[in-house]
This record gives structure tokens, C-alpha cells and sequence, in this order.
């Protein structure tokens, strides 16, 4: 009487889930398309520290949208949504704390479609958490109730948005693109209720889109080399750093330029400074709010001591960049109305300068020395603290842990941000050769790298300070560079380098440089020297030829040397008795010379060795705020990199890949399936490959194989063909009917011994191999 | 009708029914059945001529302990076959003859008073027989095709308030008349459905009839016909069928054709019917020598066993069964 009810409820279970599959798999495509735009908006919100917030959000919006789905009609829901999404950005405006006319956020926001990230945004958390519900809820929602285009539609342009302010890479676009298609296509399905063979050939069309863009190239005369999912190009440090742009991409290895960019007059060498960044994104940095035109802003000097430094600066290749000491308070002698001033004070240039242009930029440089930093404190404005402090949710607890031994015999900030550049010097060795990490920059840079170079010094020391709450930011710019003469220096582009600020109250932004010196130096005295070998005229100018000019040393060699002859004694006490006994040599020299230098004659004091804290100006604020009311034209200036560093925002999280990468082979298994002949190889090949296991397993393999290699070589079984039956059809021979006849035992005998199962492999591998069934056998 | 000499056997409350709990004492193997099962339908083949499957079906139908229903016109030998099988393992045959006046007790068998013992004794009806021919079954009316019938079900009778156990082995073989339909009582589905089999002779080939006639010259050879294997050799036979190993994709395999059936049809086959294909299928994997059942089997006894139990539009149970067949996949 058994027989077989289970069978009848077997048969019913699998009819259902074949009639629900397409509707879970479209959600599982609503699902993907939340993600990608979801990663994004996560991204964002770590960056900015709301990520607590933002995941309540998300669940709240998708439990609503789930329970809601069920009891209230399509258009109330919509209607509620989207006047909680105007609400949300009204309040967000309104909350915005300079209150900018309307004007100039629709402006921002047409800038935001031309490819600026979402973290430029000043308040971009906040920003993000008003924007997050409202699609996540309709998407959601929609495709519950089975409206899966309307759910695509809207879930796709909030992808778009992303895609055009270019924070959704290539992966997560894809992926979002896969899910809005799968969402349609296998909606439809469940609409239409249609067999599954459509269902193969969804599948392969999304194989096709992922696949596709390996291998054709997107733009033609674009960027000219396929999308590629994975990995990275080297770049050069000069185009990964200094013309990065308002985003600044970490990578891996790196190399240096020797082409000569600049030289300057000024009566002190300076770190010629192009830039810097406040926002740390975990794998790179962004420069947050609006450039303001030179024109409209007008810069003042830092509010303490500071003396004046004047630099004539003459290009020597073409260049977007406007090197100058901090802090710039006047730029002549070029066409101003280029220039644009970033909202923390830098100079940016919108457009090309070109070859032998001279102007002339005018710094205030502060002055402080070490006793007066260590005074300083730590009541640092609010605006400073809140952007200059903020780090990634995802930052790693065992950054700050470490950090806190570093630094705990510190009484100060100051004490902090020697020991903490001390310990990087010390600890980290210099190379340009190294790998990328994944995960947090910093946290990689303390806990798992041994080398870098400049960017993983600054950022994580950046990153350190930010845990100990003082504020810190990124600094881009090029060294001194080689003097040649004794108020002139020519930089080359392995001159550029990254460094690091931080803030000390009434005094502004102080210059410290976490990389060690030597073995910059030597890097970038080895790659001129084998330019000049290579006979590359660019490495030169007139000055800094060798034959010309004794000097083969560069300059900073030269300053460093003579610096650490000349080391102060007074400063040095003074420092030790900051750092209360902590040996720590190299800062005390170096407020010192910042303060003294001015007197000095030798003036390449001030660039000795590492740290040089420069003084710099207390008016920042007051500039944010004005360069956030400006109606800001400069188009983000240095923004168009050339070097192909610094596209887009760095990368996105490894599971998207892997999502596609699973859509991708689902698809092409699809497509496998829909060509039969393909499909039998495959599974020869499967059934081949795969190893002995159990006695039962390998002798139904065997069959496997044995029907597939006769289904190859006379015709398909019939469905309701005994294998019996078939053999004789097809006239078998005594090898395929063995086979058949052990496994006939082992399934319906429901007994095989090993040895049964292992003549049946080796018959069904020498039929394989004869090529032939019937005829090597009759 | 005759073979009254032979040892009828007492009706044993024990040894008739649920062989397979008897399994433990040492059954002959499938194969030994086998050439028994095939020395039987030899023997019974020089009697019957062009009809071998015919005959493999009735001796599978007496393995599985199924009963069988030959439907077909006058005078093709449908009481020869039955009583050459009875014949060739000693087994008592018996016959009735169904009129439109037959009485119930016609065919189970009456109490008589007997004067001299004073008291009433039991006189077996003609259903107490190993091979128990029903001929022109259709023609009597349903109370005593009923009492035919559950004999069949139940391998019992019940006389006077007195139940009374049927031989073992105890096989029907009923014939339905096609010809005359207006004077007959057409079986019920639900009675058709008792019927393990339902066969067609036909008639025979002009070779085999020649020989057949040739045969007959002199004298019938049924009467010369020998006993080729013992009763109790078919009692083993039978415990083996029973024992025969249907694995579960058989099982599967059988509920899903009738499940098919179910679907197709305006009454599909019965859980009786799955069950009468699996022990049929049982049998035949026996008269194959094989102690597991293989969907061969299954296919090879699927026409003679689901076909009558289906009721289509167009009244052919037959082509739905090769439907089924063709279109229910194998696993």
C-alpha cells in the first residue's frame, strides 16, 4: 500500500516551486538592484559615520515597504513615499548650515550629474540618509506587489543618478543592471506564467551583459581599454597624486616622472603645495564642498605671526596645477578668473597653464614654534573637529588601539603627531613597488604592510591623528625639489609627494611628513639619473644639468645634511621637555627652523628633514564659509586627471563580483543547456572528472556516461523507453549492455557491490575511449 | 469436467494468504521458479497452440495472486487453456457455467442434511478448486457474479453463517461472451477492477489452426496431458513472487503511469490497479528468473493489467496505456 503516495506529493511540491520560481528569482533581482545602489549609499554613509542610522533606515524602509505591500494601495504608498522624500531633502536643505540659495544647489546638483562624487557634498551623510528611504521603499515595494517594471524603473534611476555622479563603479552598475533586468524579465515571467525554457534564455541574456563588457570596449576612443572587472594599472605617483582631482584613488605600485615641471623663485624652499583632502574614504580621499572662483574670494593670511613669501613659478610642461607655499593669499601675472579656490583654501587651476608661463603667488607661511604649538590645545572649532576628525565606521578599533600606545606618554596634540610621525618613520620602510591592499588603507599600512610610499604614511598618519580626535587632513604637492641656484629650485614630477596637516588651534595647519626621507631621496635621485642615462631631454633644464652644475646632490639631500649639522640646541631641549623625555629628534629642529629660518641665511633649514610645521591660517572657517555661499563656477579645476589615476571612486565591495560572477556562469550554463551537444560534452566531461565516491553514485555516473556517449552516437532515449529496450533498438553492444545491466542490479536490486561498480567505470571509460559503442563491440 | 481423483486440498487457515511473512524458511531462488513457471507453459502450450503470452499471463496472474477476465468469442479455447494450466501442476479445476437461473449457492456449495449422521454437512460448490473456469460470467445475474466475486477478493466463502477458506493457490479464470451482449449482465467497472488481467485470445493463426485441427484427430491431447510440476511447487513459486523486490523507483515508476491514467482519463486506474501491476510486475520478474522487479517488467505487464480499469471518452483504456508508456519517464 506504500506505493508511492510520497511520489504524488513529490511531484506536487516541485510543480509549485517551478511555478514560484520566477517570481522569487525577479525578487532576488530586486534585490541585487537595491544592493548596488544600496553599496553605494553604504559606502557613503560609513565614509560619513552614519552608518548606524543608515542601516535602521534601510530595514525600516524594507519592512515598511514588505508589510505594506499587502494592505495598502500602490498609489497612496507611492504618494506617501515620495512626499517623504521631498520632505527629507527640504529638510536637508534647510538644515544645511550655510543655507545656500536654491540656485546654487540646483547648480551643484547638475555638477553632481557631471560626474562628482556624492562625498563632495559637504553634509553628504545626512544627504544620504534623506535620499535613502524613498527607493529603497518603492523598489521594494513594487516588486512585491508584482509591479516589476515600475519597481525596476524606479531603482534604475536611482542607479543612474549614481552611475552619473560616478560613485556607482562599474561592478555595482553592472550588478544593479543585471538585477533591474533580471527583475523584468523574470517579473514577466511570473506575470505570463511562462515555461521555463524562456527562463534559460533570460539567464543567458544576463550572462551577456555581464560578459560582454570583458570584452568590448565601452567607448570607442574612451578610455580605450575593455571595462575590466578586476584589477588596476600602474599609474605614476605625479598622476595618482597631484593631478588626482577632488578624489584622490590609493593604489598600489607606483612610478615616478622625471620630467621637469616647474621652477621657482622664492627666497625659501617650500613643499610646493597643489592641494588637500579632508575626507578619508577607507581606500582614498575626497575633497569635500565647492571650489569658489579667485575672483569672488578674497584670501586673507593665517591670523598669527606669518611672514611673507613671494615664488615666481615658470613652467616647464604644460600643467593644471598652481604650486605655491601655504598658506597662497595672491596669485599675478596669470589669468586669475582660471583660478578657483577650494573650500579649504587651496588654489586650483580650470584649465591647462602652458610651457614658460611665469606668475608670481604670493604666501602668508605661519609661524610657530614647538613650545607654542604644544600649547595650543585642543578647542578647535566645531566645523574644524566635525570634518577634520570624521572617519569611516568600518575604520578598524585596533587603528585607534595602536595608536593610543603610540602615543601615550603624549600630554599634547602635538607630542601625538611627532610620535605617531616618528613611529611611521622608524617602523615603515620607503618602496614604490608594492600591492595594493584590500580593506582600510590605514589599517593595512599599521598592521599588515612593511613599505610604502608618501600616500599609505600620510593617510595613515591622517588616520591616527583623526582617532585621537585632532584634526588632520591630506596634503598634496611636490618637495622643494633640486636647487639650483640660491633662490631657485626646479621640481620634477617625481618631485610630488603627500604629506600631512594638522590643525593646532590660533595657529591653523601645521606641516608634518610622516615619510622618511632617505629613501624617498634616493628613489628619486636614482630615476634621474636613469632618465639621464636614457639620454630623456626632459629631465633637465639648463640649471640642474650635471655638466653645468656641481651639484649632483638634490637639494633636499643638501638640506637635509646641513640641518642635521646645524641642529639647535635650544629647540632641542625644548622639545624634549614637550614630549616629557620622550626621545623624539626630529620635530624640535623643525618648529625651530620654521621660526628661526626667516633670519637664517642658510635657508634651506626650513625644509630640514621631515616635519616642517609651517604656520598656517586661522581663517580657514571663515573662507569654508564663504567659499560654500559663492555660486562656485570653477568646474573643480584640476578635476580632469590625465595620468589615468583617480577614476572614479575606489573599489567596491568583493561581493558584487561574486554576485556577478554567479550570474555570469548560471547564464552561460543557460546557454550551455539550450545547445545539447555542448551540454553532453560538459557533463562527459563532469562525469568524467569527478571522483569515485560511493558504489551507488559511481555506477549511476557510469549509466550517466553510458547513455550520454549512446545518445551521442545513435539517438535520444525516449521518455518512456526501459533502457532495455533502447539497447536493442539501437543494437548496443555486450559493453553497454553490462553496464546497463549492473546498474539495472544497483537501482531496482538495490544492491552493488564495489567491485560491480568499478567494472562499470572502467567499461563505460573503455567505451569512451573506442570511440564507438556498437560497432567495437557486435 | 473431471480431475476428481485429485488431492483436493483442505482448506488450511494458515498456508493461503501473506506468504511473504514465510520468507525465512528457505524459498527455491527465482531462477529454479523460473524454469518451473517455463516447464508449465510449455506443458500447457501442447494443448493451446499460438497463444504463449496468453499463457505467460494467466501463470503470472497465478503467481501474483491475481485473477483474470478473458474476454473474447466462442470457442478459441478459453476452457482448454484453463484447464491444461490447472492440469499441469495437479491443481484441481473446477468450472461453472453461468446462466441467466444460476443460484449464489450454485457456485459456493450448500449444507445438505444427511440422515444417517444426522446433521447437516457441507457440499463444496465448484469454487472450491485450484483453477475455477467462470464461463460466460456476463450472462448470470449480479448477486451470483457477486458471490463469485468475493470469493475471488477475499479467497473465502461464507455458507450457512459458516466461513470457509478457498485452496491455495486459488485462481479465476472467468470468460466474458462478447457476441451475445443483449442477453448479458456487463461486469461493473467495479467488479471488472477485481480482475488482475484482462486478456484477448483471438483467434488462432491458419498455420497454428491447421495443427491445431491435426492435433485434435484421435485423441484430445488434454487428456494425455501430465502434470508437470507440483502444487506445492506453485505454493513456493507464488511466496517467491511475493517476496520479488520492487525497489522504490519502481514503486514510483508504477504510481506515476497510474497517476497518468488519473489525469487523462474520466476514471483512471485505482490504487487496487497499482497495486495488481506491481505484483504482476512481481510475477514476471520470477518467470524471468530475476528476484527484482525492473521497469521492463512494469512495461511489459501495464497493458494487460491497467487497461481495463480506465474509462475514456472513446472507451480505449488500451491506447491510453501506451500513452503512459511513451510519455512517463523512466528513473
Amino acid at each position: 500500500m506504500s506505493v508511492g503516495t510520497d511520489g504524488v506529493g513529490l511531484w506536487a511540491v516541485r510543480d509549485r516551486v517551478a511555478r514560484l520560481l520566477p517570481r522569487v528569482i525577479a525578487l532576488v533581482g530586486a534585490g541585487l538592484l537595491l544592493a548596488s545602489f544600496l553599496t553605494v549609499l553604504q559606502y557613503i554613509s560609513d565614509v560619513t559615520g552614519q552608518t548606524t542610522r543608515f542601516h535602521l533606515i534601510v530595514a525600516l524602509a524594507l519592512v515598511g515597504a514588505t508589510l505594506l505591500a499587502r494592505t495598502v494601495r500602490v498609489g497612496i504608498a507611492v504618494a506617501v513615499s515620495v512626499a517623504i522624500f521631498v520632505v527629507g531633502l527640504a529638510w536637508y536643505v534647510v538644515a544645511l548650515p550655510h543655507n545656500p540659495p536654491l540656485a546654487g544647489i540646483l547648480d551643484s546638483n547638475v555638477k553632481l550629474l557631471t560626474g562628482q562624487s556624492i562625498l563632495r557634498i559637504r553634509d553628504a551623510g545626512v544627504w544620504a540618509l534623506v535620499v535613502t528611504p524613498t527607493p529603497v521603499f518603492v523598489t521594494w515595494y513594487l516588486a512585491l506587489r508584482r509591479w516589476y517594471s515600475t519597481g525596476a524603473l524606479v531603482g534604475g534611476v536611482t542607479l543612474g543618478y549614481f552611475v552619473l555622479t560616478g560613485d556607482a563603479g562599474t561592478t555595482t552598475t553592472l550588478l544593479g543592471v543585471v538585477g533591474a533586468v533580471t527583475l523584468v524579465g523574470f517579473g514577466d515571467l511570473d506575470r505570463r506564467d511562462v515555461s521555463a525554457d524562456v527562463a534559460g534564455s533570460v539567464a543567458v541574456v544576463l550572462a551577456v551583459m555581464v560578459l560582454a563588457p570583458l570584452v568590448i570596449t565601452v567607448v570607442p576612443g574612451g578610455a580605450g581599454s575593455p571595462t575590466g572587472l578586476f584589477g588596476d594599472e600602474t599609474v605614476t605617483m605625479e598622476g595618482n597624486v597631484v593631478e588626482a582631482g577632488n578624489e584622490l584613488d590609493i593604489v598600489g605600485g607606483i612610478q615616478l616622472t622625471p620630467d621637469v615641471r616647474f621652477t621657482v623663485e622664492s627666497e625659501e624652499p617650500s613643499y610646493w603645495r597643489t592641494g588637500s583632502y579632508d575626507r578619508y574614504t577607507g581606500d582614498g580621499w575626497v575633497r569635500s564642498g565647492e571650489t569658489a572662483s579667485y575672483d569672488d574670494v578674497s584670501l586673507r593670511g593665517p591670523r598669527g605671526d606669518a611672514t611673507t613669501l613671494r615664488q615666481r613659478v615658470t613652467t616647464e610642461t604644460p600643467t593644471q596645477a598652481l604650486p605655491a607655499a601655504w598658506r597662497p593669499t595672491g596669485v599675478t601675472d596669470i589669468e586669475t578668473d582660471k583660478i578657483g579656490v577650494t573650500a579649504a583654501g587651496g588654489l586650483q587651476y580650470d584649465g591647462t597653464i602652458a610651457v614658460g608661463e611665469t606668475y608670481e603667488v604670493v604666501s602668508q607661511v605661519p609661524e610657530a614654534n614647538a613650545a607654542e604649538l604644544a600649547e595650543r590645545g585642543t578647542n578647535y572649532p566645531d566645523e574644524i573637529e566635525k570634518r577634520y576628525t570624521q572617519l569611516p565606521d568600518s575604520t578598524p578599533g585596533r587603528v585607534a588601539e595602536r595608536t593610543d600606545r603610540i602615543t601615550q606618554n603624549a600630554q599634547n596634540p602635538l607630542d601625538r603627531a611627532v610620535l605617531i610621525e616618528q613611529w611611521l618613520e622608524t617602523n615603515r620602510d620607503y618602496s614604490l613597488d608594492i600591492d595594493r591592499p584590500g580593506g582600510d588603507i590605514a589599517d593595512s599600512f599599521l598592521f599588515e604592510m612593511e613599505e610604502g610610499y608618501c600616500t599609505y604614511y600620510a593617510t595613515t598618519m591622517v588616520t591616527m591623528l583623526r582617532t585621537q580626535d585632532i584634526p588632520a587632513r591630506l596634503v598634496v604637492g611636490y618637495t622643494p625639489g633640486e636647487q639650483v641656484d640660491e633662490d631657485e629650485w626646479v621640481a620634477r614630477g617625481l618631485n610630488s609627494h603627500v604629506w600631512v596637516e594638522v590643525y593646532f588651534p590660533r595657529t591653523g595647519w601645521v606641516q608634518f611628513d610622516p615619510t622618511p626621507v632617505d629613501p624617498r631621496e634616493e628613489a628619486e635621485q636614482d630615476r634621474v639619473e636613469s632618465a639621464r642615462e636614457s639620454g630623456d631631454p626632459t629631465v633637465d633644464t639648463e640649471e640642474t644639468r650635471p655638466e653645468g652644475q656641481q651639484t649632483e646632490e638634490t637639494d633636499d639631500q643638501q638640506n637635509r645634511d646641513e640641518s642635521t649639522e646645524n641642529g639647535t640646541d635650544d629647540q632641542q631641549s625644548g622639545l624634549s621637555e614637550t614630549l616629557g623625555g620622550i626621545e623624539s629628534p626630529s620635530v624640535p629642529d623643525e618648529a625651530l627652523s620654521a621660526q628661526d629660518g626667516a633670519n637664517d641665511s642658510s635657508t634651506e633649514q626650513a625644509f630640514a628633514d621631515e616635519t616642517c610645521p609651517v604656520p598656517s591660517c586661522p581663517e580657514v572657517l571663515e573662507e569654508d564659509n564663504a567659499t560654500g555661499q559663492t555660486d562656485g563656477n570653477g568646474s573643480g579645476g584640476s578635476g580632469v586627471s590625465g595620468g589615468g589615476g583617480g577614476l572614479g571612486l575606489p573599489d567596491h565591495p568583493p561581493g558584487d563580483e561574486l554576485a556577478l560572477g554567479t550570474i555570469a556562469v548560471v547564464g552561460v550554463l543557460a546557454g550551455l543547456e539550450r545547445s545539447s551537444r555542448v551540454q553532453r560534452l560538459w557533463r562527459q566531461l563532469v562525469l568524467r572528472v569527478r571522483r569515485r565516491s560511493d558504489p551507488e553514485t559511481d555506477i549511476e555516473r557510469a549509466h550517466e556516461r553510458l547513455v550520454l556517449a549512446l545518445e551521442s552516437r545513435h539517438r535520444p532515449r525516449k521518455s518512456g523507453e526501459t533502457m532495455r529496450a533502447y539497447l536493442d533498438a539501437i543494437d548496443a553492444g555486450p559493453r553497454a549492455r553490462r553496464v546497463a545491466r549492473l546498474r539495472e542490479q544497483a537501482r531496482y536490486n538495490e544492491s552493488i557491490s564495489r567491485e560491480q561498480a568499478d567494472e562499470a567505470l572502467e567499461l563505460v571509460d573503455s567505451l569512451d575511449a573506442s570511440e564507438t559503442v556498437s560497432d567495437a563491440d557486435t | 469436467m473431471t480431475n476428481t481423483d485429485t488431492d483436493r486440498q483442505d482448506p488450511d487457515p494458515k498456508g493461503h494468504d501473506h506468504a511473504e511473512r514465510a520468507g525465512d524458511d528457505e524459498l527455491p531462488n527465482a531462477e529454479d521458479i523460473s524454469a518451473t513457471v517455463r516447464g508449465i507453459v510449455e506443458n500447457v502450450e501442447r494443448v493451446i497452440l499460438g497463444h504463449r503470452e496468453e499463457i505467460e499471463h494467466i501463470l503470472t496472474a497465478l503467481l501474483g495472486r491475481g485473477h483474470v477476465l478473458l474476454e473474447d468469442v466462442p470457442g478459441v479455447g478459453k476452457t482448454m487453456l484453463a484447464r491444461a494450466v490447472a492440469q499441469s501442476f495437479a491443481g484441481e479445476f473446477t468450472r461453472v457455467q453461468f446462466t441467466p437461473d444460476l443460484l449464489p449457492s450454485d457456485v459456493t456449495g450448500v449444507s445438505v442434511y444427511n440422515e444417517r449422521t444426522e446433521s447437516f454437512e457441507f457440499r463444496a460448490g465448484p469454487v472450491f478448486g485450484n483453477v475455477v473456469l467462470g464461463d460466460e460470467i456476463n450472462r448470470a445475474p449480479p448477486k451470483t457474479q457477486s458471490a463469485l466475486l468475493e470469493a475471488m477478493e477475499e479467497t473465502q466463502v461464507t455458507v450457512d453463517g459458516e466461513t470457509r477458506a478457498l485452496p491455495d493457490p486459488f485462481t479465476v479464470i472467468a470468460t466474458q461472451n462478447t457476441v451475445e451482449g443483449d442477453r448479458a449482465y456487463d461486469l461493473p467497472l467495479a467488479e471488472v477492477d477485481r480482475f488482475m488481467k484482462k486478456l484477448e485470445l483471438g483467434y488462432p493463426t491458419p498455420e497454428d489452426e491447421v495443427e491445431l485441427l491435426d492435433r485434435v484427430v484421435g485423441d484430445h491431447p488434454i487428456e494425455e496431458l501430465r502434470p508437470v510440476a507440483t502444487l506445492e511447487e506453485l505454493r513456493d513459486a507464488r511466496r517467491v513472487a511475493a517476496n520479488v523486490n520492487a525497489a522504490s523507483p519502481i514503486r514510483e515508476y508504477a504510481t506515476r503511469l497510474a497517476t497518468y491514467t488519473r489525469e487523462h482519463a474520466q476514471i483512471g486506474v485505482s490504487p487496487r490497479g497499482s497495486i495488481s501491476l506491481l505484483r504482476a510486475a512481481q510475477a514476471r520478474a520470477v518467470l524471468d528468473g530475476r528476484n527484482y522487479v525492473i521497469p521492463e517488467d512494469i512495461q511489459y505487464e501495464a497493458p494487460t493489467v491497467l487497461g481495463h480499469r480506465i474509462r475514456t471518452g472513446s472507451g480505449d483504456g488500451g491506447a491510453l496505456v501506451s500513452d503512459a508508456l511513451a510519455t512517463v519517464a523512466i528513473e
